[in-house]
């Protein structure tokens, strides 16, 4: 009898631990996306830290999927200039040798993103500036001639823009 | 109005040395201007890798090539930043620097515009 009781206050305290630990998430995002069904976004990725761009890439992939999961279906770009351009290259050029870690975490992402269906857009004009060869791009990267006129196009074509820097 | 003949002699030497001067000046400016190595100093350009105002020293990787070390002194030039501790992590610059025996003396440190697009 004891040891039946031992046993159910065990099971009792770890659901109860268990319970407590892993809350259940109560938030949504259910006022906003009231009646969408589709949406459109344009990701403007510039940021030249390597642990930030990152961050920002897997963001955009959880919302992607956060979407889909809510019923909606996302349509996404994400365009690259400035510094991010660096990191969007193959092999070990155009960053230190501390940020490769980070670099080869990108080059994965984004050939994540393109599986699904996330056009990724490098900005030619940026890609001149920080004197990027084209040739030396990720395969998964579409250059365009001019990043502000993608996103200027993007958003007249009912794109939302998002600001990521 | 009728020149004395040692103030013709003066005046031609002062013209001789303005024509000097004028030809000098643009070689003067332009050293260290172009993006060339020369027999007397060589050129790189890259990302900061490391600065250490202690030790006076800057280390550049290039783009797609070696990493490379110069050291500071009183008669570097710096262009675009004042101090040292302005350059950053990552951030790009152009070095012309004479080769040493033992490290490289930057000539001058050239810090570009950033451009942001």
């Amino acid at each position: 009898m004891k040891k039946i009781l031992l046993i159910l206050a065990s099971i009792l305290f770890f659901s109860t631990v268990l319970h407590a630990s892993a809350p259940k998430n109560i938030y949504n995002n259910d006022r906003a996306l009231l009646g969408v069904t589709e949406s459109k976004a344009y990701f403007d990725v510039t940021i030249g830290d390597p642990k930030q761009l990152l961050i920002r890439l897997q963001l955009i992939e959880k919302t992607y999927n956060q979407l889909l999961a809510a019923g909606v279906t996302p349509s996404f770009i994400v365009g690259i200039r400035g510094k991010a351009s660096n990191f969007i290259t193959k092999g070990s050029d155009y960053v230190l040798d501390i940020d490769l870690p980070e670099k080869r975490q990108i080059a994965a992402i984004v050939k994540k993103l393109k599986t699904l269906r996330i056009g990724v857009e490098q900005c030619y004009i940026a890609a001149g500036f920080q004197e990027i060869d084209v040739a030396d791009f990720l395969p998964e990267v579409d250059l365009v001639a001019n990043g502000y006129v993608s996103l200027i196009g993007y958003h007249s074509q009912g794109y939302g823009l998002v600001p990521m820097d | 109005m009728k020149l004395l003949p040692y103030t013709k002699t003066t005046y031609s030497c002062l013209f001789f040395i303005f024509c000097c001067l004028l030809l000098v000046t643009p070689l003067h400016g332009g050293q260290f201007e172009e993006e060339v190595s020369t027999q007397e100093y060589l050129f790189a350009k890259g990302m900061v890798r490391s600065v250490s105002p202690e030790d006076q020293t800057v280390t550049l990787k290039q783009k797609k090539g070696a990493t490379i070390s110069f050291y500071i002194d009183k008669d570097t030039v710096f262009e675009g930043f004042y101090k040292l501790t302005e350059l950053k992590l990552r951030q790009k610059i152009k070095v012309w620097y004479q080769p040493k025996q033992e490290k490289n003396r930057a000539s001058k440190i050239l810090k570009p515009l950033e451009l942001g697009c």
